[in-house]
């Protein structure tokens, strides 16, 4: 059986997938059956989930709400004509 | 494929401001950013006549901005010291016991986070808290989470071991939690309409 440390380590390091089969099953076995991994692991699953779905929305609608500052574009602009 | 719609004069104004902020997110630092964005333009004029016109310009250079920030984080991290007071902080944080089991409950998040990740507004504050994350952690963090690299990738190019990595990660995450619940709240949103 697993301890609670060891289950914490394995959700900090985010590793489930290259875990051998038979710790998977102890994993998700601890996962269900203690109440305060299953919390930790569910927090950790939740801003996952919100990571997801930042980048989704990323993806989707390219937000721009940091924006160049003329300056930065000047000089940006400066160094591509200088490059051609 | 070269032709007047999608040559390197139109980069700067159809693109700029969407590649600064994804570097920025990233980066967490404007004048990195700034150079991340400078150096793709010129890594892309020279690249560009193998461009082959497949995907949209902007993802194009997207791509090559994301080996930027790669690159750029990874000069950057030589200069960070890595702390290594990694143990007595992880196990503060868990408080174990003598047999490895849980003393302390993680404290509940102080919002539905289902609830609000649907919401658009949250975004805004999820991308602040990210941008606000402190250089080292937000460095791994952004590897990780955001550009999908896999643990040994991270070490290699942050110098870093395992157990470094894992402290970090788990920093950021407590850090990233306290700050999306201290710059949210369910009421927030009202303000909408």
């Amino acid at each position: 059986m697993l301890t609670c440390k060891q289950v914490s380590k394995t959700l900090a390091e985010n590793r489930y997938y290259e875990l051998s089969w038979s710790h998977k099953v102890g994993l998700f076995m601890h996962i269900r059956l203690c109440a305060v991994c299953g919390k930790a692991n569910q927090q950790i699953v939740d801003l996952q989930t919100g990571i997801r779905k930042f980048l989704a929305r990323e993806e989707k609608e390219h937000f721009t709400e940091v924006k160049l500052k003329p300056e930065e574009r000047e000089r940006i602009r400066q160094r591509m004509n200088d490059k051609t | 494929m070269v032709d007047a719609d999608n040559g390197p004069e139109t980069w700067l104004d159809d693109h700029g401001d969407y590649l600064l902020q994804f570097a920025y997110v990233r980066l967490r630092n404007r004048a990195a950013a700034e150079d991340a964005l400078q150096e793709t333009f010129l890594a892309a004029m020279k690249a560009f006549e193998r461009y082959d016109g497949k995907t949209p310009v902007r993802y194009w250079l997207r791509g090559i901005l994301r080996h930027k920030v790669v690159d750029y984080i990874r000069k950057a991290s030589r200069e960070v010291a890595v702390d290594d007071t990694e143990n007595t902080e992880i196990l503060d944080s868990f408080r174990f016991k003598a047999f490895g089991i849980h003393d302390q409950n993680p404290p509940d998040w102080k919002f539905d986070p289902q609830n609000a990740f649907e919401r658009k507004e949250f975004m805004q504050v999820f991308y602040d808290c990210l941008s606000h994350l402190n250089e080292n952690m937000g460095q791994a963090f952004a590897l990780r989470e955001l550009e999908g690299l896999s643990t040994e990738e991270i070490c290699k190019q942050l110098k870093l071991t395992p157990n470094n990595l894992w402290v970090i990660l788990h920093r950021a995450r407590k850090q990233l939690k306290s700050c999306l619940e201290s710059n949210w709240t369910e009421g927030d949103g009202v303000y909408e309409c």
